[in-house]
């Protein structure tokens, strides 16, 4: 059955039909909420948060757009909230705990990415949430322009100029800060 | 094309997202500048590297806690309100509605004959109407008819033609004519 399908069912309170599109686009929601919030159990805790916004919404959904779009929408927008939230917390925060929570990441996580990996989710994370959020949505995720644009709320060409403006910041991040670009 | 125009576009030529007129200008400046070409070169391999990392090992359990989260809101009242489609609201829309035009009709009504009060033996004189004509229930006719009674003298006698010849008089001839002096 096609994700509109499903999305007819659950317009009309069918719970069987919101279960099946979940475990079909658990993974994608999780992966964006997991790297942009950089921490495992936060991601849980909001994965499950976008997932009860998308029920409670779903009556809004018009089908102009794919059912993933809208659910990437969701996600990405409810993940740059939680970190505004979370940085207006952190601004107010004494210093010496705000040094210790910069790194969120368990012991577990860094056992888990290797050594190359950390180094480049290091840099991505680096980056502000709007320019993390569009390189997630295009090399992580695949999206064409034309989704991203969908997914945040602007043009093609914005989209072109800030995922350029984004991976040049990246590049020079890396180059700055590992070897993994020198070999070229 | 510029090297500053061939880096502007190259992100979206190396995600295939240009018209075939200006990946040919993008692919002939690649040829012909070694600088660009390197650029080329580094951004393809990091998007490349990027690409390349893992994807995060999705949590078990995931759907029962969001189960768990649905089945919570749907207790709570929001959560119903959120399911009930718009239209369900207008019947009591409009009731409510009803209610306050006529609430504010009476209260308009309330005011004006409040703010106006009309006393008994001036509503009676208006009408010339004595106490003797009114219809008035048998348990309170008594009590009423005292107060009209009193009222209606007084003001007969106040507004009498009669009481103005006598004042005319006692003016004229600084006498009062009911004396007979």
């Amino acid at each position: 059955m096609e994700d509109a399908d499903l999305v007819r069912l659950c317009q009309n309170g069918d719970i069987a039909a919101f279960e099946q599109l979940f475990h079909r686009h658990q993974g994608r929601v999780y992966s964006v909420t997991r790297r942009m919030m950089n921490n495992e159990e936060d991601a849980e805790d909001l994965v499950q948060e976008i997932f009860l916004k998308a029920y409670q919404k779903i009556d809004k959904f018009r089908f102009t757009s794919a059912f993933s779009t809208w659910l990437y929408k969701l996600a990405v927008n409810q993940c740059i909230d939680q970190l505004r939230k979370r940085k207006s917390s952190f601004n107010t925060m004494p210093l010496e705990e705000a040094i210790l929570q910069v790194d969120e990441n368990t012991p577990e996580d860094h056992a888990l990415l290797d050594d190359r990996d950390r180094q480049i989710w290091n840099a991505i994370n680096s980056l502000r949430d709007k320019e993390r959020a569009i390189i997630i949505l295009k090399d992580i995720e695949g999206l064409s322009y034309k989704e991203i644009a969908e997914v945040l709320k602007c043009s093609l060409g914005r989209v072109k100029s800030r995922l350029h403006e984004a991976r040049q910041k990246l590049k020079a991040i890396l180059e700055a800060e590992t070897e993994l670009l020198t070999e070229i | 094309m510029r090297c500053s125009s061939f880096r502007k576009n190259l992100s979206a030529y190396l995600d295939g997202e240009l018209d075939s007129r200006k990946r040919m200008q993008i692919e002939i400046h690649i040829s012909e500048c070694e600088d660009c070409r390197r650029e080329a070169e580094k951004l393809g391999k990091m998007i490349e590297l990027v690409r390349g990392t893992e994807r995060p090992e999705l949590p078990i359990h995931l759907w029962e806690g969001t189960r768990q989260r649905l089945e919570t809101a749907s207790e709570q009242p929001a959560g119903m309100w959120v399911r009930m489609p718009k239209w369900a609201f207008a019947p009591v829309g409009g009731v409510v509605l009803a209610m306050l035009v006529y609430l504010l009709s009476s209260q308009l009504f309330i005011h004006n004959y409040k703010g106006d009060p009309v006393p008994v033996t001036v509503y009676l004189q208006e009408h010339k109407l004595t106490y003797s004509e009114q219809v008035l229930p048998s348990d309170l006719s008594s009590e009423l008819t005292l107060v009209q009674t009193e009222s209606a003298t007084e003001e007969i006698q106040y507004d009498s033609p009669m009481s103005e010849l006598e004042m005319l008089m006692e003016v004229h001839y600084g006498t009062d004519p009911t004396n007979g002096s």
